[in-house]
């Protein structure tokens, strides 16, 4: 694992998941859970869910669940970090490399988990405009 | 007790140990669930596609036919055994007729709760350790109003409560005791035999899931005087799809009714090969086994269940169970000294490594918990099992429902299960603890 998201994710587990919880009637709810139901012959695996509350076009809440890898736990803390306060002009431009800078590292675990973090709220966004 | 050269030999003859992946041979510690299938067994499958693909039975006359025929039912006079005879002996059943031929225990155990003949409100008395295949099927009564449930409740340790029990047939008049031999979560094996006498002196029968058990120790049918035994060949060896029902025999039928006992079971499924003959208005069936063996037969998998027992009798049961036990002794010492004090690693089950058989499982609460068993795959091509081990009933009760479910990091939590087998090695148990010591660093646990 990438030093630079070990050393984040001993950062958050010692000063606590600062977005980690849920809301009550998200603006945008996305749930990418591997086995909603526990089937008894696999783990969960990784699920997360996501909930954004917009107040006239700006991100005002964001929070997660989720149980995963430390790099994808890591990408879920920072995802929130990087949207909150944010408009959604400005969530639609979020990109890969926001998260290189914010932890400076371009580990490929890390980017593919931001990659995959963006297309969930790409799939939220979508919805939240229909 | 197995040295570590005959191990080495062993292994050879597991092609699947061989598959290695990112330059890394497989450490399965999956076995619990199945095992992995040596070459004899499968050279027997092959086989039989290969060179006789014919039907069983007694259907046809050709020698494709006898072939098969041959291998599954024996033939005295080249002296040739068969598989039948063979599962005979492995769990010495007094007669051919008592060993049915199913797709694994969970068949096996359906064909008893569907073939029973239950009187409205018999009770049916299990475990609260039951895997799904020995607890859905009686729900299903349950939920047509036919039987009662009521279960065992076990001690701290996980073990059986034999005064409990006795008590519970005392207060209620059990018609079915249907246990499982040895739990598939924590391993351990419930004193059968003292089950059986007490259902006996209460006038119930007894229906024993011995899919953790046939593979890891010996069964003597007669000495436990069970009424019915189940288990799956997959787990000892064998080839995916087989198992055994055993029934002793006058709880199986005949043509010849007036010898019939009140708790004959009736055959769950019917139709061709089960059947001495038809009219458009009636049929008489055939005595055991074929009664319960209906619709052409997975041929192939019961030849090559025979091989599996020869092969693993070669090994001896005794040979298996101290060896595996061994390892996971060392498993156990090391995880529980190194983990056992931090307060999110608990074993399931006896601490007593010698009461699990080759079973090790222990619930982990930390963030992030889940992901432990991809991670080792993936990382070490290490192979244990992660989840609700179809023990959902019990774990849910342990944990609280929906406790898989999303939530915070402070409620994660996931069981593991690690089950070993002759083929794996003190080897193997040491890189599997250094992997998931590292799986704990990375993930900030110590
Ligand atoms: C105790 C027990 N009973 C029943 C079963 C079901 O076996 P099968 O899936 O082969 O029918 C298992 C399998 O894990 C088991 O461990």
């Amino acid at each position: 694992m990438d030093e630079k998201v070990v050393q984040y994710y001993r950062k958050i587990t010692r000063e606590g998941y600062r977005y980690s919880g849920s809301l009550e009637n998200p603006s945008i709810f996305i749930d990418s859970v591997g086995e909603k139901i526990p089937l008894c012959s696999n783990s969960v695996n990784a699920y997360v869910r996501i909930y954004v509350k917009i107040q006239e076009e700006i991100i005002e809440d964001v929070k997660y669940l989720c149980t995963c890898k430390p790099t994808a736990n890591v990408v879920a803390e920072i995802f929130c970090s990087l949207i909150i306060g944010k408009s959604i002009a400005e969530l639609e431009k979020l990109n890969e490399q926001a998260f290189a800078d914010s932890l400076g590292t371009s580990d490929e675990e890390y980017l593919e988990a931001s990659g995959n973090i963006i297309k969930l709220l790409q799939i939220g966004l979508e919805k939240y405009k229909s | 007790m197995l040295d570590q050269e005959t191990i080495r030999d062993i292994r050879k003859d597991f092609p699947a140990l061989n598959n290695t992946r990112n330059g890394m041979p497989p450490i399965y510690f999956d076995n619990a669930c199945t095992t992995l299938t040596p070459e004899p067994v499968i050279k027997s499958m092959d086989e039989y596609y290969m060179d006789f693909p014919g039907c069983g039975g007694r259907r046809s006359r050709h020698w494709f036919a006898d072939e098969t025929y041959m291998r599954i039912e024996g033939k005295p006079e080249k002296e040739i055994k068969g598989s039948r005879s063979i599962f005979k002996e492995f769990i010495n059943a007094g007669n051919e007729s008592e060993i049915i031929f199913t797709q694994n225990a969970t068949h096996g155990i359906n064909i008893v709760a569907l073939g029973f003949n239950f009187r409205s409100g018999d009770i049916v008395l299990l475990t609260d350790l039951e895997h799904n295949s020995n607890l859905l099927p009686w729900q299903r009564l349950r939920r047509k109003s036919l039987i009662q449930l009521k279960f065992t409740e076990s001690d701290e340790n996980g073990c059986f409560e034999l005064d409990k029990y006795k008590s519970m047939l005392e207060q209620d008049k059990v018609r079915l005791v249907s246990m499982a031999y040895t739990f598939n979560l924590t391993g351990y094996t419930i004193p059968a035999k003292e089950i059986i006498r007490l259902a006996h002196q209460h006038g119930a029968r007894v229906l024993l899931d011995a899919a953790q058990t046939a593979p890891y120790q010996s069964i003597d049918v007669q000495d436990l005087d069970v009424d019915f035994l189940v288990f799956s060949v997959h787990k000892m060896c064998g080839p995916r799809g087989v198992g055994i029902l055993y029934g002793k025999r006058e709880l199986l039928g005949s043509n010849s009714s007036e010898e019939e006992a009140e708790d004959v079971i009736e055959p769950a499924l019917l139709g061709g090969g089960s059947v001495g003959d038809s009219t458009y208005d009636s049929y008489y069936l055939l005595d055991p086994p074929e009664r319960f063996e209906t619709g052409i037969q997975n041929y192939p998998g019961q030849i090559a269940a025979g091989e599996a027992v020869k092969y693993i009798q070669r090994i001896g049961l005794n040979h298996i169970y101290t060896y595996v036990n061994s390892l996971n002794q060392f498993l156990t010492d090391e995880l529980l000294h190194h983990f056992g004090h931090t307060g999110w690693f608990t074993l399931f089950g006896p601490k007593d490594p010698s009461m699990r058989g080759g079973i090790l499982a222990f619930d982990i609460k930390r963030p992030n918990a889940p992901g432990i068993a991809e991670d080792l795959s993936e990382r070490s091509n290490i192979m244990i099992r992660d989840g609700g081990f179809c023990v959902h009933s019990f774990i849910n009760k342990q944990f609280g429902e929906g406790w898989m479910l999303p939530s915070p990091p402070s409620e994660h939590r996931m069981i593991y299960r690690i089950s070993l087998y002759f083929y794996n090695t003190i080897e193997e148990c040491e890189i599997f603890l250094e992997e998931l010591t590292n799986v704990f660093r990375e993930r900030c646990y110590i």
